[in-house]
């Protein structure tokens, strides 16, 4: 290769070099990548490699036609020579040389230039085909390149354009050719484009811009015109050439893109749980404020790009980092696991951990992310909802009644200790059983009972109880199951209601069954007494009122049988009538007894106690056997100490004393004695009436103080009414005492003792004693 | 002699007797079975010893002293209670005063008697009655 064609190939190279380079960058930016930028003036550089190239073969073009031309002079001037030495003028001389020189130098002369020549032709063929082929090359490639290209004069023409350039704009390249803007498109859009080309043409360089354009298709894209100018040989510029770039996807992915982010980003710092991402090599990629605040992690461990440190530290915050840790290591170990568990920091803070990792589709794992959430109220409000669930345990467990509760889905959460002994049916074996196990004991076989009329009404359900009484939502029934206590029989009554959420949704039932058996028969014992007691106090109302009643018939009696006994003659019919008159006493006194009794027995008397001397009530006791006393010359003693003073009922005692010393004084002979005494003991005074006359037997002494009991000594006595222990009796007994009779037998005397209790505590007077 | 006694008694049979009584001790006796004819005669001048029971149907003797009171039919007299209680009952409240003694049934002859001599002859010191 001769120097001079050495020379045409350097460029050619460089052509060839530098537009290869401008094929992969330009096919890299249509691939999207946009940090592809080519040297500055690369593109002018290309073009004017180009123009250069071309100027260069026309120089060796030019070149070879000056060696024809010399040539052609030579042999013109040797063709003269000749000619005049043709023609005769043999003076005719070439200059110095001799023919034969001057044919051999003309001959060397000719193969020298024509050596010349074809070399020259040889190369500048050489260089046309090359330049063909580069031509054809470039072409080839601008048209190859998907991003739309053009180029035009520094008139703004057109002057060619690649097929992306006429799929873009609609038109072909002849269409284009030659063409201004504004014989292409309408006004706006050409003003637009030659304002832009206009601009680069004065001043000369790189032009780039973003802007939208509509493309032939009618689709509105996002591009980046890229411009330079290419200069002319004299250095003037010849024109432009743009390429156009569409980043409309590219934009769109950026914009999903950067939307993505701001989305996660305000995800993750929006969100109430710590978050940590790391990385498949667990280098923290990112966290949240949340987990910095959670953590509490220093500022200055953030600031410096080390993770050892935080994570350190928030290890060391752990109440169990040796755990954390652990747990960590197996999930790096296992990086498709997923992890939620409970982590307690060394201030008593509870965390719910959560960790998954980061898969992608395809299952390649990119890290992991941790969220931590602060749980430490939840866990304390679970504690407590614990607590009292265990503590409304423990009180279900520990009620008397029988009583188990159901979930919504009638499940046995509790039974408790008296159900078990009622039904004999464990715990175990019911709790967390559905299906009306507890209906069994029962019923024997499984059966909607009360607690199911919590969740539904059935008629079925209500008709097996004798009642059913509803107050708000709980229910109340009563009913009778043969089959209990070994067949005997038991009346159960059942309290059901429902367990409520505090949305006041139904979450359950309780019931509560209470053997009522015992509490029935107490009734109905209770029913029958009162049923006597009613009874009695009919009577002791019949008694008052016959009391009462009897004395007005009687008054006519009292008023004339005296009359009728003044007008009769005879002892024996005034003795008849004395009889008469006696029989009247004695139905008055028995009237009156029997009244008072019937008064003292009475609950509805007021019993109002007042602290009189016990003596002094002896003394006016005495007014009704005073006679007596004196016509019997009875010895009689009041021992009673006049400064014990009692806490009675006065006008009951005075009662008491006169009926005690009536019958004392009744029952001694002439020259008897009859003596009250009383001592005060620690609880009560005691006092009795003793007398020395005919006493009573052990049979009698059990029966004195009996209604109408007479002892032989008295049952012919028409003055006693049988009455009189009677009423002393119940006066001691409204008193809470006690009386008693005693004697050593027939003819020997008796003593009546009774006891007076001053406080009213409930000292019950003792049937067996008191006789 | 005009009466100065009068018996006020629902009871037909306490009349009867206490009439047979009296009139055979020379006491002369008005009887009279309810408040209101009670009242009727003291307006026609009646005034003496009143024997008044308690217990009547319709008017009381507690009732029929409050008429007397109130219709100024009381001066002049004196009024002794005929009683089956032992003790005063409630319905005298405020009246009491008005009332100069008290005769449990059933009573005996002498202590009626007794009873009737004795105030009239403290009417007749007061000069309400005459003497016998």
């Amino acid at each position: 290769m001769s120097q001079a064609e050495a020379e045409s190939r350097i460029p050619v190279d460089e052509l060839y070099s530098g537009l290869a380079d401008i094929k992969v960058m330009l096919t890299r930016l249509c691939k999207g990548d946009t940090t592809q930028r080519a040297v500055v003036n690369s593109e002018k550089n290309i073009v004017n490699e180009l123009k250069e190239l071309i100027n260069q073969l026309a120089d060796h073009v030019e070149e070879t036609s000056d060696y024809a031309h010399n040539l052609a002079i030579g042999l013109c001037e040797h063709y003269d020579t000749l000619n005049r030495i043709a023609v005769g003028d043999f003076s005719a001389r070439a200059a110095v040389d001799s023919e034969n020189e001057v044919v051999a130098k003309l001959g060397e002369l000719i193969n020298v230039e024509a050596d010349t020549l074809t070399a020259a032709i040889s190369r500048f063929k050489q260089a046309e085909e090359d330049n063909r082929t580069q031509l054809g090359f470039v072409h080839t490639l601008i048209d190859t390149i998907p991003s739309p290209i053009f180029y035009k004069d520094a008139s703004c023409r057109y002057l060619g354009c690649n097929k992306a350039f006429e799929a873009y704009v609609g038109f072909s390249q002849a269409e284009l050719v030659g063409k201004t803007p504004h014989e292409l498109w309408a006004n706006d859009l050409a003003d637009r484009y030659l304002q832009q080309d206009q601009s680069l043409i004065n001043n000369p360089g790189m032009q780039v811009y973003e802007t939208s354009v509509v493309y032939a298709d009618g689709t509105l894209r996002n591009v980046i015109f890229n411009k330079a100018t290419f200069n002319e040989k004299d250095g003037s510029v010849g024109g432009l050439v743009g390429v156009i770039l569409d980043i409309t996807e590219l934009k769109q992915a950026s914009d999903a893109l950067a939307f993505q982010n701001v989305l996660l980003s305000t995800q993750r710092e929006a969100s109430l749980d710590g978050l940590l991402v790391v990385d498949e090599h667990s280098k923290i990629i990112s966290y949240n404020r949340r987990f910095v605040e959670m953590m509490e992690i220093p500022s200055h461990l953030l600031e410096i790009d080390d993770d050892e440190p935080i994570l350190k530290y928030v290890t060391g915050r752990m109440a169990d980092p040796h755990g954390f840790l652990a747990k960590v290591r197996y999930l790096y170990k296992n990086p498709h696991e997923h992890s939620r568990d409970e982590i307690v920091l060394g201030d008593g803070t509870v965390l719910d951990r959560y960790t998954t990792p980061l898969l992608s589709d395809d299952g390649r794992c990119y890290g992991r992310l941790w969220s931590f959430r602060d749980i430490t109220e939840r866990k304390v409000a679970e504690d407590e909802v614990k607590d009292a669930y265990q503590r409304m345990h423990d009180i279900v467990e520990f009620l008397p009644d029988a009583t188990f509760v159901v979930d919504k889905e009638k499940r046995v959460i509790a039974w408790n200790r008296a159900i078990e002994k009622m039904t004999g049916l464990k715990k175990e074996d019911v709790l967390g059983r559905g299906d009306y196990i507890y209906a069994t004991p029962f019923y024997g076989k499984r059966r909607p009972i009360l607690i199911d009329l919590i969740f539904e009404d059935t008629d079925s359900v209500r008709q097996s109880y004798a009642f059913i009484d509803v107050m708000g939502r709980t229910l109340f029934a009563e009913t009778y199951i043969p089959s209990l206590l070994n067949g005997d029989g038991c009346y159960l009554s059942g309290t059901a209601a429902p367990l409520f959420d505090k949305h006041g949704a139904t979450v359950g039932a309780i019931e509560s069954i209470r053997d009522i058996t015992e509490y029935k028969r107490t009734v109905e014992a209770k029913s029958r007494v009162e049923e006597q007691l009613s009874h009695a106090r009919m009577m002791e109302s019949f008694m008052v009122r016959l009391g009462h009643d009897l004395k007005t018939p009687l008054t006519p009696l009292f008023i004339l049988l005296p009359l009728i006994k003044k007008q009769l003659a005879g002892p024996e019919l005034i003795k008849k009538v004395d009889m008469c008159i006696k029989s009247s006493l004695a139905i008055h006194n028995l009237a009156d007894k029997a009244r008072t009794l019937a008064m003292l027995s009475t609950t509805a008397m007021p019993l109002e106690r007042v602290g009189v001397s016990l003596a002094s009530i002896v003394e006016c006791s005495l007014a009704d056997s005073k006679e007596q006393i004196s016509q019997k010359n009875i010895d009689f003693r009041n021992s009673v100490d006049p400064l014990l003073v009692v806490r009675v009922v006065p006008d009951q005692m005075s009662v008491l004393f006169a009926n005690l010393i009536s019958n004392a004084v009744r029952f001694s002979g002439e020259h008897g004695s009859v003596a009250v005494s009383a001592e005060r003991h620690a609880t009560a005074v005691v006092v009795s009436v003793q007398d020395s006359g005919v006493g009573l037997s052990p049979d009698h002494l059990e029966h004195v103080f009996e209604e109408f009991y007479k002892a032989d000594e008295s049952r012919h006595d028409i003055n006693s009414s049988g009455l009189g222990l009677a009423i002393c009796k119940q006066i001691v007994q409204n008193h809470h005492g006690r009386i008693w009779a005693e004697s050593s037998g027939i003819g020997k005397g008796t003593i009546v003792t009774f006891t007076i209790n001053e406080h009213d505590t409930e000292c019950g007077y003792d049937a067996k004693e008191s006789k | 002699m005009d009466a100065k006694v009068m018996l006020v008694d629902d009871e037909e049979m306490i009349r009867e007797a206490v009439e047979l009584f009296l009139e055979t001790e020379g006491v002369d006796i008005l009887t009279v079975a309810s408040g209101d004819e009670c009242l009727a005669r003291l307006e026609n001048g009646f005034r003496g010893v009143i024997l008044m029971d308690v217990m009547m149907p319709d008017m009381n003797g507690w009732d029929t002293i409050r008429k007397m009171v109130e219709r100024g039919l009381y001066d002049g007299n004196l009024i002794v209670m005929l009683t089956a209680m032992d003790s005063p009952d409630n319905e005298m409240d405020g009246i009491q005063e008005y009332v100069t003694d008290y005769l449990t049934k059933p009573f005996n002859p002498e202590q009626l008697l007794e009873t009737i001599q004795y105030y009239f002859s403290l009417l007749a010191a007061v000069g309400g009655v005459d003497g016998e």
